[in-house]
Formats: structure tokens, sequence, C-alpha cells
């Protein structure tokens, strides 16, 4: 295809994940002519709904969202957009003994249901959410911050670290002492101080090993609990909510936002590579040849796979391939969905609260269960009991499943992206039943209703929506790929060793999570070089 | 009866640093150690007929400046290095890596040519990151948040010393103080026997595994201390650092008690006093203890002298000591097969690979004994004869993981480490005439060591600078006024002598060099 005029944009967008789309929305709406190239046939990347078995429609991939920056949803106004988030009514910890634990987002009901386990941790609790609220909200403002490069001396980079100084210099010295150890230590290690109990422990633990390939016993797991709890919805800490239509709805709403704003989007068009010419960034070629050129293209795709993939080392410099090369990916996290034929009957939720089915119901009953399940996975392989975090849709959104029916989704972990002999068909079957064994001794009747299951494990969210090891968080959240350090060093800003490029994705930070803020982030980068 | 000015309870290495430089700022100083040995645990004692054996630590350097400014070497201060580490394989094999980088460079290219040319840029890496810790370890830490002027002379010097290693070398220091160590050795090397014997440092003496974040910072931390890889001891063992401490402190007009009974501190209005040790009351107007913080907090002083936020504090230190100690007497010098005589002078590492590691911390972390344990092995007569009868030898084994939370059974114990040994040395246990088993246990019971931490609490980035031993005590005093701490507990850990020294300074002492 010749060079036209009709090709040439301002800004191309490599994928259309919910980054790549928040990215061109802002650039859209900053007046540039962007263009969006998409491999798949729908956008979103791993923030999509599909359906998989007819008349159910599955979260095959991210399936919550926690983390969304309030700023997007208003600056984009993704609720004119179609944007509908139900905020999660409950978590449900089923336990071996028939018993269980909840909580729910108000705080007391929260309390009273920890007192019935142990009055010393309903004590313990309100100091804790005080804590944890007070420091999610001290750190926030970082989240929403190009990442200085401290070993710059440019007036930008003195200005923003004296910004972050600013930060932690507003927090008392307890805070700060407890964030210093909070950011080091382990989550257990963490809860541990807090609370005596083991299913409050279990299910709290959770939050710092979702989607990393950690245990709770791990030092740096304490931080990702933290991560997690910046979330924020409607100004709840820590509340989890479920978009109507599933996450999918999300990256419609969006795309719909980024063509309001002039974005064009093209789907079934994936990227074979970024045409680089002295060092500069001119466009791409797509699998089948087109070409298009931009003055600036911006990377939605890992961080291994835009370095590695998609531009030929001979255009970076040594230290950054070298740094791209070790920039840790290799990920536990799998997505189960199953297509039911009525709702799983838990043993131990009491008659007259059936209301928790329409909450999270997590598989996590204690630490040392949690980290078994790493165990089981570290060297290779799979958690004989797996921890899960599961979501019954259809209950918030009836469109989901067909009348009377119903999806269930699991966020499952570990199942290591690197499992030893590969992944095949087989191995996926054989982790699938696994999943689905752990889940029925909880809920007898799940296999009777089971109409279909599906399973997406690191080998699936690799090749069907090009997530390096199948990472949902494009890397590890190890603290030595945060903040500067993502995805490495000097090169933390969005911009990249080639000029005209940026990276949006996840490998940037905030890192991973459906927050926008990568998006968002490097959109303010390329406004400030181009504006 | 004299009166002193400074009484110290403990007699570690920090203990008596301190002793040293308090008794040249003009202190008058009484040291009292309840066991027989000056040092506690940091000692080196007869453990059958004839032979004597490291009791806690089996390797460890003062830091040079005190040696120096102290004049130990008058003293009777002789170290002798371990130019060696031996890693021993799986089906009887082993490398001998020498100190000398060149020489080191050639070992490994017999293995692994890529890691051959990586060796000396990541060895030099580490020195970076290890020369910024020892600064850092050299100051007390900062003392206000956000930091006043003190503070940021500290911070800002500390901060330019980073910034003029380079940019690219400041943000890889950076990186590498909360890395796990099984993520750098990916980073750098390919073959499992390097990663495994370089790694193990980074466990040494905690209750992590090689997966664990942060582990870089205790491999660094023990570099940083002199006692990385390449390790050394003293003239008489571990207990040779002490003597001649002990000596300097004498001489300076410092007075030590041993086996000086049970010892408390006395307490009045939120003021230390003085001390009472057996049915004697000693007024001084500054305690220092050199045990941990929870062992003093909670056997030391009087409980209810303390806040409940101090408590939970204290209560919140990971100890979880992890480490269990072999001293093996020894009819004749063991045969290592594949490794040379000379080897034996250095130390022996069973730490095959990261993955290794960390399966022996699987156990661990449940309270269980590693059945696969990672051990270090030295042989300390090969260099130093005077610990055994002639011709006989010592063998002492550091063991991990024996946690304290497990029920460890010393022959047990025993009888494992043999065992594992025996791939490599068929004949040890016909060797063995006497073996004595130190377990976390011991430790706790025998030398006061909370939960059996040989480190007065785990070597952790959570628990070092301005977080060692309590986030906000970290300048050595406590909420007791007049009560200040200066062992392996406070920052930054281990048994150079710097903790002692930084006391010191903070008690007003100015010359560390005598005029």
């Amino acid at each position: 295809m010749s060079k036209t005029s009709n090709n040439h944009y301002d800004v191309i967008v490599i994928g259309g994940g919910h980054n790549g789309l928040v990215n061109a929305a802002y650039l859209g709406k900053a007046g540039k002519k962007v263009l969006v190239l998409e491999q798949r046939h729908t956008v979103g990347g791993a923030t999509v709904t599909e359906e998989v078995y007819p008349g159910f429609k599955f979260l095959i991939a991210s399936y919550l969202i926690s983390l969304l920056r309030p700023e997007v949803i208003q600056e984009l106004e993704l609720a004119r957009h179609g944007l509908e988030i139900m905020p999660l009514e409950s978590t449900f910890v089923p336990l071996a003994n028939g018993n269980y634990l909840a909580d729910w987002p108000d705080h007391e009901a929260t309390r009273h249901e920890i007192e019935r386990h142990s009055k010393r941790d309903a004590e313990a609790y309100d100091e804790y959410a005080r804590v944890m609220k007070r420091l999610a909200i001290a750190l926030r403002p970082l989240l929403d911050m190009i990442p200085p490069d401290p070993t710059s001396v440019t007036a930008k980079d003195l200005e923003t670290m004296a910004r972050v100084r600013g930060v932690l210099n507003n927090m008392t010295r307890d805070d700060f002492h407890l964030l210093s150890r909070l950011m080091t230590m382990s989550a257990a290690d963490f809860l541990d101080e807090w609370f005596e109990g083991t299913a409050l422990k279990g299910t709290k633990c959770t939050s710092g090993i979702i989607g990393t390939f950690m245990g709770p016993r791990s030092p740096g797991t304490g931080y990702v609990l933290l991560h997690h709890y910046i979330g924020e919805l409607d100004g709840t800490f820590r509340a989890w909510g479920f978009a109507r239509g599933g996450t999918g709805a999300l990256s419609q709403a969006i795309a719909s936002a980024a063509r309001e704003a002039g974005v064009e989007i093209k789907t079934n068009s994936p990227v074979a590579h970024v045409n680089v010419k002295n060092g500069e960034a001119t466009g791409v070629t797509l699998e089948n040849g087109d070409e298009y050129t931009a003055g600036i293209v911006v990377s939605n795709a890992d961080a291994k796979r835009t370095f590695l993939k998609l531009i030929e080392p001979k255009h970076l410099p040594d230290d950054f391939v070298s740094d791209v090369n070790r920039f840790r990916i290799a990920s536990p996290a799998c997505k189960v969905n199953l297509a039911l034929d009525g709702l799983p009957e838990f043993t131990s939720m009491p008659k007259g609260k059936e209301a928790l089915l329409r909450g999270s119901i997590e598989i996590a009953p204690s630490i040392d269960y949690v980290e078994q399940a790493y165990d089981d996975a570290k060297y290779g392989g799979w958690s004989r009991k797996p921890f899960m975090d599961a979501l019954i849709p259809s209950l918030l959104d009836p469109g989901m499943a067909p009348p009377g029916k119903h999806v269930m989704s699991l966020f499952v972990q570990y199942a290591s992206s690197d499992l030893e002999g590969g992944w095949n068909e087989e191995k996926k079957a054989q982790f699938l039943d696994i999943v689905i064994d752990t889940l029925a001794e909880h809920a007898p009747n799940l296999k009777k209703i089971l109409i279909h299951k599906h399973i997406m494990t690191p080998w699936d969210l690799e090749r069907m929506i090009g997530l390096t090891s199948g990472h949902i968080f494009h890397g590890e959240l190890a603290l030595q790929q945060l903040f500067f350090l993502r995805p490495s060093p000097q090169w933390s800003n969005y911009r990249t060793p080639i000029k005209n490029m940026y990276m949006c994705g996840s490998s940037t930070h905030p890192g991973g999570c459906i927050t926008g803020a990568p998006g968002r982030n490097a959109a303010l980068a390329i406004l400030e070089d181009r504006p | 009866m004299s009166t002193y000015n400074t009484i110290i309870l403990g007699s570690s290495p920090n203990a008596l640093t301190a002793a040293c430089y308090l008794a040249r700022g003009g202190k008058k100083v009484l040291v009292l150690e309840p066991s027989e040995h000056i040092g506690g645990a940091v000692a080196t004692a007869q453990f059958a007929d004839g032979f004597k054996g490291d009791i806690g630590l089996m390797s460890g350097r003062l830091e040079t400046e005190i040696v120096k400014e102290l004049k130990l070497a008058d003293h009777g201060l002789e170290v002798i290095e371990r130019k060696t580490m031996t890693s021993l394989l799986p089906g009887a094999k082993s490398f001998t890596l020498p100190a000398d980088r060149d020489a080191a460079e050639k070992v490994i290219a017999g293995f692994s040519s890529a890691d051959a040319k990586k060796y000396k840029p990541f060895m030099q890496l580490v020195d970076l990151a290890s020369d910024f810790l020892r600064s850092a370890y050299d100051v007390t830490p900062p003392r206000h948040h956000p930091p006043q002027k003190d503070d940021v002379d500290t911070l800002s010097k500390l901060t330019s010393q980073l910034k003029g290693y380079g940019r690219r070398e400041m943000t890889e220091v950076m990186r590498l103080l909360v890395m796990s160590i099984r993520d750098l050795m990916d980073e750098w090397f390919v073959s499992p026997e390097l990663k495994g014997l370089i790694g193990s440092a980074a466990i040494r003496g905690i209750n992590q595994g090689s997966f664990a974040g942060n582990t870089t910072y205790t491999l660094l931390h023990h570099v940083a201390q002199g006692d990385g890889f390449f390790r050394s001891t003293a003239k008489g063992g571990i207990g040779g650092l002490c003597q001649a401490l002990a000596a300097a402190a004498k001489a300076s007009g410092v007075e030590i008690r041993t086996k000086c009974g049970a010892m408390s501190v006395n307490v009045a209005d939120g003021v230390a006093t003085g001390v009472t040790v057996g049915s004697d009351t000693i007024d001084a107007s500054i305690v220092i203890s050199d045990y941990d913080a929870r062992y003093t907090f909670t056997h030391l002083v009087p409980p209810p002298e303390l806040e409940p936020e101090f408590n939970r504090a204290v209560k919140n230190i990971r100890y979880n000591g992890a480490v269990a100690r072999l001293n093996l007497a020894l009819k004749e010098l063991p045969k290592f097969a594949g490794v040379s005589d000379d080897a034996l002078s250095g130390t022996l590492v069973l730490a095959p690979s990261i993955t290794y590691l960390e399966k022996a911390y699987d156990g661990g972390k449940r309270g269980d004994i590693s059945n696969q344990p990672y051990l270090e092995v030295t042989i300390p007569t090969v260099g130093d004869a005077s610990l055994a009868p002639k011709g006989k030898h010592v063998m002492s084994v550091w063991m991990q993981y024996a946690p304290y939370h497990s029920a460890v059974k010393p022959d047990h114990l025993r009888d494992l480490v043999i065992q594992q040994l025996s791939e490599f040395c068929p004949n040890l246990k016909s060797l063995v005439e006497h073996a004595e088993v130190l377990t976390p246990r011991e430790f706790e019971s025998q030398f006061h060591l909370t939960e059996g931490s040989l480190y007065g609490g785990e070597i952790n980035l959570t628990q070092a600078f301005y977080l060692r031993p309590i986030p906000g005590f970290a300048q050595y005093g406590t909420p007791i006024s007049q009560l200040y701490l200066c062992g392996s507990a406070t920052h930054p850990g281990g048994i150079t002598g710097l903790s002692g020294r930084n006391v010191a300074r903070e008690l007003g002492v100015r010359d560390m060099v005598p005029a």
C-alpha cells in the first residue's frame, strides 16, 4: 500500500487495551488525530467480555474494577458513555469447618462479623482500617505522577522529586515508619502484627498476592497489599466494583469516549513492527503489510513485547535491551469461567445469607493455604488447592446469562507461566479439573449444575491477548520494578530511547489492574512534549 | 565499692567496643557478662576434651577503623582469612572459588564462560552497593521525620555518595537493595552452581528463602561487614575478637566481670539509675544493654515502665532464629572428595543452586527442619592448631533451616548433617569423637538471644537503618532515659563493633583516635 495522507496520523496507539484506549481518548480530546490498532476482533485487550459459550458472557481475563482512577471516569465522562459500576456488596470466605467469614463495605457490619470470630481482631480492625486508609490516601498522589528520575538534575525532575519528598514529609513520623515497614515486609508478617484469626488473615493476605508470583510470606507482598488498598471507588477504599456488562463494557465506554474525540479504532489489525528511522519512530507496519505513519507511536503492549518483538534491538541501547530482558514477568494467574444451570450451594453459607453470593467468594481460608498454593507452583507447577476469587456476574447483571442460568467467574492462582514441560490442552484440562474439584469441596452441587467450563491459563493469555507470559500486570509488582524503576531506570516517564515512541501500558508506573493511570499519565507526558 | 559512670550488660564485640571508646572519653565503665565467656555467644569454648569450638557465629570481622583506632593488633588480635569458598555439588563434585577475582574468573570459566565474563562486573556492583551500606552503617540513622538539620546532613552525604557512582550505577544500587537474590542471580548468571554459592550469603542467618524479596539486602549487609563471601576469623576462634577487645578495654581502665549472676536494670521515674546484679545494686548514670530489644525490655527492665505501643513494637520484631550450629571433634583431618587440602582452610558451602536453598526453606517456614539443609563448613584447626589436640581437628558447621519453632532434636540434627556431608567425606562419621549441637533453643536459654537469633533480630530490610531495632528508637536510646542499646540488635546489626562505636559517639565521645 502506498503512503497516502489517509494513512498518516498524529498518533498511533498499538493495542486497544483499556490503557491504550484511555491514552487515545485523552490525546484525541487534545486535538490529535489518533489511530488505535487492535489485533483482535474487539477492543479491550484483557478488559473484555466475550460470549465463549452461547448465551453466556464470560470475563475471560480481568473481572473487577477497583483501581480505576476517578479522574479518568470524570474527564472521559465514562458514565455518559455507558459505564455503570455496581459496587461489590460483600466478600464470602467459606471455611473447611463449615463456618465462614464475610465482609461488607460497611465497616460496622464487617466489624460485627469479625467479632464473631475474634473479639480482639474486631478491635484491631478499627485501627487497621484507619491506618490503611491513611497510608493509601498519603500515597495516592504518586499514582497520578509521571515518575521523576532521581539521577537527573533537570528542573522538571528536581521539581517532581521535591513533590515526592513532599508526599512523604506530609506523613507523620509513625506513619512514615509504618509505610517503610509495610513496603518491605511480607503481607503475612504485617497481618500477623494486627490479627489472630486464621480466616481473617487468609482473606486479607490475598490483596498482597493477586497477580504476583509471590507467596504471602514473601517480603514485597506488603506493598502489593497497599497497592490494592489505594483502589478507590466513589470514595470508598478497597471497594471492588462490577461493571454492568462485565469489564468489556468499560472498554466499550472508553472506546466510545475516544471515538467521540475523533479517535479512529481499527480492530483485526495486528502490528508486525514499529518503523524506526534514524532513531525516530515513524509509524508501524501491520502483519498484512499495511503501513501507517505517525509523528508519535505509543505502545500499549507490555515492555517485553514492545521492545523485544515489535522493535528491532539495533534501534535500542544495549543497557535498555538488557533492562527489558531482565524485567520479571513470570505469571501465576489463571481465569476460569463456568456456565451454570443454577446457583452453587455453599455448605457453609447459612440459610438467609444467600445475598452473600452476590459478592466476591474467596477460597483463601488461611495464610498457610495460600502459601501452600504458592509453594506448589513456584518451581514450575500448579497449586493442588488453588486460591480463588470468584464472582457470579449474572446475579448482578442478569444479561450475563440466559434466564435462570448463571455465569461464574474465577480468578485463580497459582499456575506457573513457566510450567515444567510447557502448557498444552491436556494440562489445561487437568488444572481446570483441579479448580472445579477445589470449588466443589465448598459447593458440592457445582458439578451437577455445570454446563460449560473455560480456562485462560498464562499460556492462553499470552497467545490470545498478547500478554507476555500472560502477566496480567505486564510485569511483576516487585519493588525493583516500581515507580521510577518501571519498566527501566531512566525510562519510567512513559518515554523511550526511541524518539517519538512512548509506552502507555501496565509495564509503566503505576502498574497493573484496571487503573487507566498509565494511559492517562502517558498522554500527559506526550502532551508535555507535543502540546 | 567503686562507682561507675557507665554499666554495660553483655560483652559482645559491640559492648566491648563501646566500652573502649567510652573509657577513652573518660568514663568509668563496668562490663557485666553472666556467662563464663567474654563475648557471650561470640566466643570460642571447649566442647570436648582439648577441643575448642565457636559457639554462635563462626566468622566475623571487626570494622577496620576500629581495629586501627583501638590498636587491637597490639592487644593480640590476629586475623585469619578464609581465602576460598568451595561449593559442594551433587555427585560428590565441587569447585573452589578463590578471593582473587582474576583467579576466580578462571575457575568459573571451567563451567560457564558466560558467567566468568560477568563475575568481575558483578563483584564491582556489589562493591559499590556494599560501600554505600558501609557508609550508612557508620552513622546514627536519621532521627526525625521530616528530616531535620542533622538528619539532612546524614542523608545528603549518603545521597551524594550514591550520585557519585554515576546515573546508571546509582539506580542499579537502589534496585539491589530490594531485590530477591533469585532475581539478582537470574539477571547476572546462568550456572546454577555459581548462583547457589553466591546467593547463599543472601539467606545466611535469616528465616527466608532465596525467592523472597529484599534478600539481596541481607547479602549486601554481610559483604558490607567484611563477612560476605570470603570470610575471616581470629586466632583462637571467633572469641579471639572479644579477647583482643577485652584486653584493649582493660588497658583503658574498663572493668569486666564474667559469671556475674542475674542482672536487671534499676529504673526510677523513667530513668535508669543502675543495675542489680546478683544481690548487689550498682549505681551508674548510664546503663547500656548489649542484649536484643525483646530480651532487654521483657527481662532486664521492669515491664510497667513501658507504654503499650512500645511493647507492641517490641513484640513485632522478627527474630526467627533458624540457624543450628555443630562443632565436631575429629580424630584427624577429613578428606573431601575432589577438594584440595588448601581449600580446607576456606569455607565449604552446600548450596548447589538457588532452588536448593528455597527448598531448604520450604520446611523452615512451616517450622520444620530442612531435610536437605544449606550448610557452611569450616575446619578452623587447619589455620589454627591451638583449637584441638595435636593431629586432631575441629569441624564447625552452620546449618539452615532449624527454625526456633521446630521440635528439633539435637541428635537427629547431628545425624542429618553428618549424613549430608558423608556424600563428600564418606568416612566422616567414623572420625567424629564428639559432637556439640546448638539449636536456636540453646542460644536462647544459654545466651538470652531471643528465639535464638544470632544477630539480635533478623537482618532484613524491614529491620534496617532507621527501623532497627524499633522504628523511632534507632538512635541507640530507649523510652527509658539513660538506658541505651548497643548490641547487634541496633543499627547496623552484626559484630563489627560499629554499633558500639556509634553509641559511644551518641554519648558524646568525639575523638575516636586518642590524642
